[in-house]
């Protein structure tokens, strides 16, 4: 008891220490800056800020980005005429002439491109840190107004190169580049959300709804997130609050789906105060409820749903130091489609060959057993000092708590809990971060601590057990930029050690685990004059194998397998290139993507043989957690362009070949080649007050042929062709704006499996659907 | 786990946890201190970080309870004479291929059996009865009898004889009429289909799947 309070007086005369230094370096420095210029770069259409532009002064080394509220600074500069040029992808670039004597301070206002293009806008860099030599591809402004109300999983498919591995309507698991689950890292506001990412039918728990802007990164990102991240990064952002809101201002988005007879409301408020309006906040509030979803010929039982969530930001900037407070929760309540509550391999195969009529539900809200039920909390608190004009601390510490429960159909009379649930876990997570950044006009750099600890808990039926994870992690990124080039490197290494908690029969037993793991990267990037530019980054990841891939034990519902861990299994090694190639001039805009992906121990969930275990429930067909030689190679690509000012046709799509050298055979649930094309009439007036705009699109998905054939219940089903359309109306200037949009899914109602959603064994696929979305923004910058 | 890796472990992490953990009362803060914002923000982080409590509950793991586990099927068969016959289908430990046993059935030829089935979960203490469970939510529950290859109609023929609210068969209560003799097998299936039973085997799931050899003399 002594001692460990000695060692508690001993970690608070620490944090004390800490604090004490931060306070001392408020005084300590101060900012000079004679001769300088001073300004914010903000897009013409709506006044935001345009983070990360480059801003040069020409025929000089005067070289520097904007920040991420846009703004930038010029220091010591000689006298005499100069001109300032500023440039970011999608803007038109732009130059101001500096007189000898003239102002100091400079708002630039840079105009998009082209209106439409913003639909999935390329973004050369991406926050929280950002890099010149991967790739990215962001959803914001008018995409995300025209997506919103559906999950994250659907609203990144929208990206070429992201799949989804789907159950049933409403449970999406994003996967970029054939790769999910705990290979992909998922970011809310900057902290990796921290899930329960085992099994095929746990989307990730974040409502994306609040974000004011979705980015995907392509390729491994494991040096900068963690081994998690091996596969690509998923940024769910909210931005910063604009530094000069002068009054309350938000967004409101509401819309109605017909099929499912879904709504959805969200709205987010925010605002500075204070002397001078260094507190800022945000309050955001969705919530979406659906009934019943429907097939082209039978409503699904039992898939309704309902979901809300929540978010508060408090943040504070005063001199060098920027302090914030996020805090967000999530609650869902997800029925499963009652026509999959089978455990059987036998059952699955009958079940396809159900005839429609025999699927006599009606539709409604209620939700019934099965289903799943979800929480998931977020605590984060941040704080940053500038320790001068190019270098900053960050210290950040978040805490989450993730709670899966899962009800299975019962018999009422069970003499145990009725209310009880079949499954339950629950994750929390702690996390604390310290980031050293050094930002100069040739160099950028990175280097952090990560130290986490995380404890899981399941009750009743134990499908993995308990356990305690430590983890260290430290990491170093940095980048240089000479003339047309960037180049990247960094290195990671984590320290991991989980302990099990487990009964085997009537023992306890509690072993560990400790794995020590490494990771680096190297990233070149490559202006080809003036309208191509080329990246190419490369990855070596290790991640420690999860605690369902060592200890699963027991039939999983829903997957009819009996699924088992291996407890030796050593971390994978993952090589991972990404290519791309930029092109953007006047009437094109294109990009083609191309990666491979190596790992010679792959864990996977592999049939073993073709042993078949038998319980009292029937046969099952048995897999193991092993590792196996995996490639997986593939290209995407999208096309826009623009015939004139009014009609552009766009086009873009995905192709993945995957194989496993261990069994000799194709990678199970990898997506099939898929292209999405069509065209777009737009019409502005008013000075482009208002805009109309109205698409017609086709996807055309192959069939798989690409699948194991005798380790799944059924072949793969058919391709299919899908048409589409969305019509949407936005006022971008004046005092009352807004975006209205009807958008047309399958408008033609067609039957169609898609192989890449599990409960193809059970039903259809989601037949027509309309949606009309109003987003409103109010407020202060307009 | 050797003592010097445990103490290596608890001297590397007991300081961190203390540090994510901090007792509330054991930070003094004095009204001085919030004269600073950069302080005041500082308390205020480590105050979230006290917010959720430390409490290790992971480490005293629940037993497994198996959602409606059964582990044991019995066959209870009567002949004209009055005599007996059982046979138990039993796996006590669901998740592995250990502490399974199958009787075989020993039937005469020619003879019609009275027939019903208990269900048990004998992982629990006092062992479960099942069967009560399926009688009472007979509307929702089916059994399935079937002769397994080479055996067929012609060696074994069973008739469900109880029926349900919904006049519809259950199968608790079965006839057994063998014929011709022979070594077979017999399959019983309990589907549960609540709210779509509709006296055949299609809808619902499975509860229990099991397959008895049979010898008939």
């Amino acid at each position: 008891m002594l001692q460990k309070e000695k060692s508690g007086k001993r970690s608070i005369n620490l944090i004390l220490l800490l604090m004490f230094l931060f306070f001392r370096s408020v005084y300590a420095q101060e900012t000079n800056c004679a001769q300088g210029i001073r300004g914010v770069v903000n897009a013409a259409s709506n006044h935001e800020a345009v983070p990360y532009a480059q801003v040069w002064i020409e025929n000089s080394g005067f070289h520097t980005l904007t920040d991420s509220l846009g703004r930038f600074e010029f220091c010591n500069l000689p006298p005499g005429v100069k001109k300032l040029l500023v440039k970011q992808l999608g803007y038109d670039s732009l130059s101001v002439v500096l007189e000898p004597g003239s102002k100091k301070r400079f708002t630039l206002h840079l105009k998009e491109k082209n209106a439409w293009l913003d639909a999935i806008d390329v973004v050369g860099k991406l926050r929280p840190f950002e890099s010149e030599v991967v790739e990215a591809q962001s959803l914001q402004k008018a995409e995300l107004d025209r997506s919103r109300g559906s999950s994250l999983g659907e609203m990144t498919r929208k990206i070429p190169g992201v799949s989804a591995l789907q159950t049933g309507p409403t449970l999406f698991k994003p996967m970029i580049q054939g790769l999910t689950g705990q290979r992909i890292a998922i970011l809310n506001n900057g902290t990796k959300l921290e899930g329960q990412q085992w099994g095929f039918d746990h989307a990730p728990e974040i409502d994306p709804n609040s974000a004011n802007r979705i980015t995907v990164v392509k390729g491994a990102q494991a040096v900068r997130y963690g081994a998690d991240a091996l596969g690509g990064v998923i940024l769910v952002e909210q931005g910063d609050v604009d530094p000069e809101l002068k009054r309350l201002s938000g967004r409101s988005s509401s819309g109605f789906a017909s099929n499912g007879r879904g709504f959805f409301q969200s709205l987010s408020i925010e605002n500075r105060f204070g002397k001078s309006r260094d507190f800022s906040w945000r309050i955001t509030g969705s919530g979406r409820k659906s009934g019943d979803y429907s097939t082209p010929k039978y409503v699904m039982g039992n898939t309704a749903m309902q979901e809300i969530s929540s978010s508060a930001m408090l943040g504070y900037t005063h001199h060098k130091w920027k302090a914030e407070i996020f805090a967000s929760y999530y609650a869902t309540q997800i029925g499963i489609f009652k026509g999959s509550h089978i455990s059987s391999p036998e059952g699955i195969r009958q079940a396809l060959n159900r005839p429609d009529s025999s699927y006599n539900n009606t539709f409604g809200y209620q939700i019934g057993r099965p289903y799943q039920k979800i929480n998931h909390g977020l605590v984060k608190g941040k704080l940053s000092y500038n320790l001068d004009e190019n270098r900053s601390l960050e210290l950040i510490y978040s805490q989450q708590v993730d709670h899966r429960q899962e009800f299975d159909i019962t018999r009422q009379s069970q003499s145990d809990c009725s209310t009880c649930p079949q499954l339950l876990f629950r994750l929390e997570t702690q996390n604390l971060e310290i980031n050293y950044q050094t930002r100069k006009e040739h160099y950028e750099g990175r280097t952090g601590l990560v130290v986490l600890t995380q404890g899981n808990v399941v009750e009743r039926k134990i499908l993995i057990p308990n356990f305690r994870t430590y983890q260290t992690g430290f990491y170093s990124v940095h980048s240089w930029f000479q003339g047309d080039w960037a180049y990247e490197l960094g290195a990671r290494t984590e320290w991991r050690q989980q302990q099990i908690f487990r009964y085997v029969g009537q023992q306890f037993q509690n072993p560990a685990h400790q794995y020590g793991i490494f990771m680096a990267n190297a990233g070149i990037r490559k202006e080809l004059g003036e309208h191509w530019h080329a990246k190419i980054n490369t990855q070596f990841s290790h991640r420690a194998p999860n605690v369902n891939e060592l200890y699963s034990n027991g039939v999983h519902h829903g997957t009819a397998s009996f699924e088992k861990g291996d407890e030796h299994l050593k971390p994978e090694n993952v090589w991972n290139t990404n290519f791309s190639l930029h092109h953007r001039s006047k009437h094109w805009q294109v990009l083609v993507n191309l990666f491979a992906t190596y790992s010679p121990n792959f864990i996977y969930l592999s049939p073993v043989g073709d042993s078949i275990i038998s319980t009292i429930r029937g046969p099952f067909p048995y897999y193991q957690y092993q590792a196996s030689e995996v490639l997986m190679r593939g290209f995407d690509f999208s096309v826009e362009y623009e015939v004139n000012s009014h009609i552009s046709l766009y086009s873009k799509g995905m192709l993945i070949r995957s194989w496993n050298y261990s069994i000799d055979n194709y990678l199970i649930f990898q997506p099939a080649d898929r292209i999405e094309s069509g065209i777009q009439v737009t019409k502005t007036w008013q000075e482009s007050k208002y805009q109309l705009q109205a698409r017609i699109g086709n996807t055309l998905v192959a069939r798989q042929y690409r699948a194991p054939a005798n380790l799944d219940f059924a072949e793969a089903p058919a391709g299919y062709s899908l048409w589409g359309g969305r019509i949407s109306l936005r006022k971008e200037k004046g005092k009352f704006q807004y975006d209205l949009s009807l958008e047309g899914q399958n408008v033609f109602n067609k039957t169609y499996r898609d192989y890449m959603n599990r409960f193809r064994y059970f039903s259809y696929d989601l037949g027509q659907n309309f949606i009309v979305r109003l987003s409103i923004p109010f407020g202060a910058k307009y | 786990m050797s003592k010097n890796q445990k103490t290596y472990l608890r001297s590397t992490f007991d300081p961190l946890l203390k540090m994510l953990c901090l007792p509330f009362d054991k930070l003094r803060v004095t009204r001085r201190w919030f004269m600073k914002p950069a302080v005041n923000s500082s308390v205020v982080l480590v105050g979230l970080m006290m917010a959720v409590s430390c409490k290790k509950v992971e480490e005293n793991p629940q037993a497994n309870e198996e959602n409606e586990l059964i582990t044991t099927v019995t066959l209870h068969l009567t002949d004209p004479h009055v005599l007996m016959v059982m046979a138990t289908w039993k796996d006590l430990s669901p998740d592995d291929e250990t502490g399974r046993t199958i009787d075989t059935l020993f039937l005469n030829d020619s003879t019609l059996y009275m027939g019903s089935i208990t269900l048990l979960d004998e992982t629990k203490s006092p062992v479960t009865d099942i069967t009560k469970e399926v009688d009472e939510e007979s509307k929702d529950h089916l059994f399935v009898y079937k002769p397994v290859a080479p055996f067929t109609v012609d060696n074994l023929l069973i008739t469900r004889t109880d029926h349900d609210v919904n006049h519809l068969e259950i199968g608790l209560k079965y006839t057994l009429e063998t014929k011709i003799a022979g070594l077979g097998s017999l399959r019983v299936i309990l589907r549960h289909q609540p709210g779509e039973k509709n006296g055949t085997e299609t809808p619902g799931d499975s509860d229990v799947d099991v397959v008895f050899p049979v010898k008939i003399r």
